[in-house]
């Protein structure tokens, strides 16, 4: 089965340029196409008309990368719950529907080309504390280590963070609250954490802070179109910790 | 002075604040809620003269309106900081944005129900606080609060704010507990249900209260 759709698509050529929306039409679209091959049949189009090519950041395509991020018709990865923009397919559209693709929008994320953005903001907050500076060589034997089921599915629910940014993309404030307390609460869980636990949200929530993104008011947005489904019970965690490393 | 820039100048320090002085706010609201029970419950009067009477004079009250004071303005340049940062984090508005999909309406709108809240707390402040305290005037409280709403306007006007009352709290409850960290798979829900009747019931009682007085 195939469909039509209009595609508005941002287009703008570097950081100093203002863009604006180009509209595509595309017919015939296999409903099987997922959103990104979509954007690659319209770029063979625009390369064969001579026109420049559609920039979108794309990578493992199977959602674990989180490296494609696009704002769908008004949310993050589109309306589909649980998915990245690379698993959202075109049977989820309707034929004739006119499909507003945008970048990214947030002052920590400056646009680099038309759908691509600059996220290293997230890489400085991770690289302010969320790792383990303790050498633990090889993987361990799973038995090693006493932990219950609960923890560790826990521990996992928040390491399933991508670091895709829809969170900060969704939120009306453009605070990276989810994906900083993703990475704060999977270290804190973690007996492997304990150590630096203190200094590590200390540090990563300052380096959040330092990084020009909102302030989190709690409207829960970020869960809603967080691909990996990431509950906002990570933030309560991150509020305790970072409290707790405030008072102590 | 160091306190307040650490406060200031840490996200989550200034969610703190929003919660703490957010909560100290609910409580005080279910005080004042029972004082006002008074004008229902002794319609003479008397009762509630010498609740306010005693209000005036009990030095503990007069610390606890130095904190609510001090809680309140706390609670509110909060806001207005955490407004003007979260405004320029994200320059470049969406084109589309389906925000209803993905959040409550309460939640959306806590800076225009915080600022209608204000705005008529003036006028509320003026009407009985200034006029029946601070000028000690000879019109006793009583007399005070009925001629108010006797006025059709002024008890529209107070019904209005009570429902953006009800939609602040409506998002506050819960809230403040998320902002401190107290988040639990099984008490969440508890509190969550406890918030949604607070945020009813409580502007419901003053409502109940200020038609009982206009109609009687
Ligand atoms: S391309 Fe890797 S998550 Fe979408």
């Amino acid at each position: 089965m195939t469909i039509n759709v209009k595609l508005k698509i941002w287009r703008q050529k570097n950081a100093q340029t203002k863009g604006k929306f180009e509209t595509y039409v595309m017919e015939n679209i296999n409903i099987h196409l997922s959103f990104l091959e979509l954007l690659d049949e319209l770029n063979e189009k625009l390369i064969k008309n001579d026109e420049i090519p559609i920039s979108f950041s794309h990578d493992c395509r199977e959602g674990i990368c989180g490296t494609c991020g696009l704002f769908i018709n008004g949310r993050a990865h589109g309306h589909l719950r649980g998915v990245t923009t690379c698993q959202l397919h075109m049977q989820m559209f309707k034929d004739g529907e006119t499909i507003v693709i945008e970048p990214w929008r947030a002052r920590a994320f400056p646009v680099i080309k038309d759908l691509v953005v600059d996220r290293s903001a997230l890489d400085k907050i991770i690289q302010a504390g969320g790792y383990m500076s303790a050498n633990v060589g090889g993987a361990a034997d799973a038995d090693a280590i006493f932990i219950t089921k609960g923890i560790a599915d826990n521990a996992f629910a928040a390491a399933k963070c991508i670091g895709c940014g829809a969170c900060v993309a969704t939120c009306k404030n453009a605070s990276a609250m989810l994906f900083t307390a993703a990475k704060v609460s999977h270290l804190a869980i973690l007996p492997q954490g304990q150590c630096e636990r203190m200094r590590r949200v200390r540090k990563m929530v300052d380096e959040m802070d330092r990084n020009s993104f909102g302030n989190c008011t709690n409207t829960y947005a970020c869960e809603m179109d967080c691909p990996k489904n990431i509950s906002i019970a990570h933030i309560a965690r991150m509020n305790r910790e970072y409290l707790r490393s405030v008072l102590t | 002075m160091k306190v307040i820039r650490f406060i200031i100048s840490h996200s989550l320090t200034k969610k703190y604040i929003m919660a703490l002085t957010g909560l100290f706010l609910i409580t005080f609201l279910v005080v004042h809620l029972i004082g006002n029970l008074l004008l229902v419950i002794d319609t003479t009067g008397a009762k509630f003269n010498e609740y306010s009477s005693e209000l005036k004079s009990s030095l503990f009250i007069q610390i606890t309106e130095f904190i609510l004071i001090f809680g309140f303005l706390f609670h509110v340049t909060d806001a207005a900081i955490l407004y003007i940062k979260n405004k320029s984090a994200r320059p470049v508005k969406y084109h589309v944005l389906k925000q209803g999909e993905n959040i409550k309406l309460s939640s959306n709108f806590m800076y225009i129900t915080g600022i209608l809240i204000l705005l008529f707390l003036f006028l509320h402040l003026y009407q009985f606080l200034f006029l029946g305290r601070i000028l000690k005037s000879e019109i006793l409280m009583h007399e005070l609060v009925i001629n108010a709403f006797k006025n059709p306007i002024y008890l529209f006007i107070y019904l209005i704010w009570l429902i953006f009352l009800f939609l602040h709290l409506k998002h506050a409850f819960q809230s403040a507990f998320q902002s401190l960290g107290l988040y639990h798979k099984k008490y969440t829900n508890i509190i969550k249900n406890i918030g949604s009747i607070y945020s009813f019931i409580v502007p419901a009682g003053f409502a109940f209260i200020s038609i009982y007085l206009y109609l009687n």
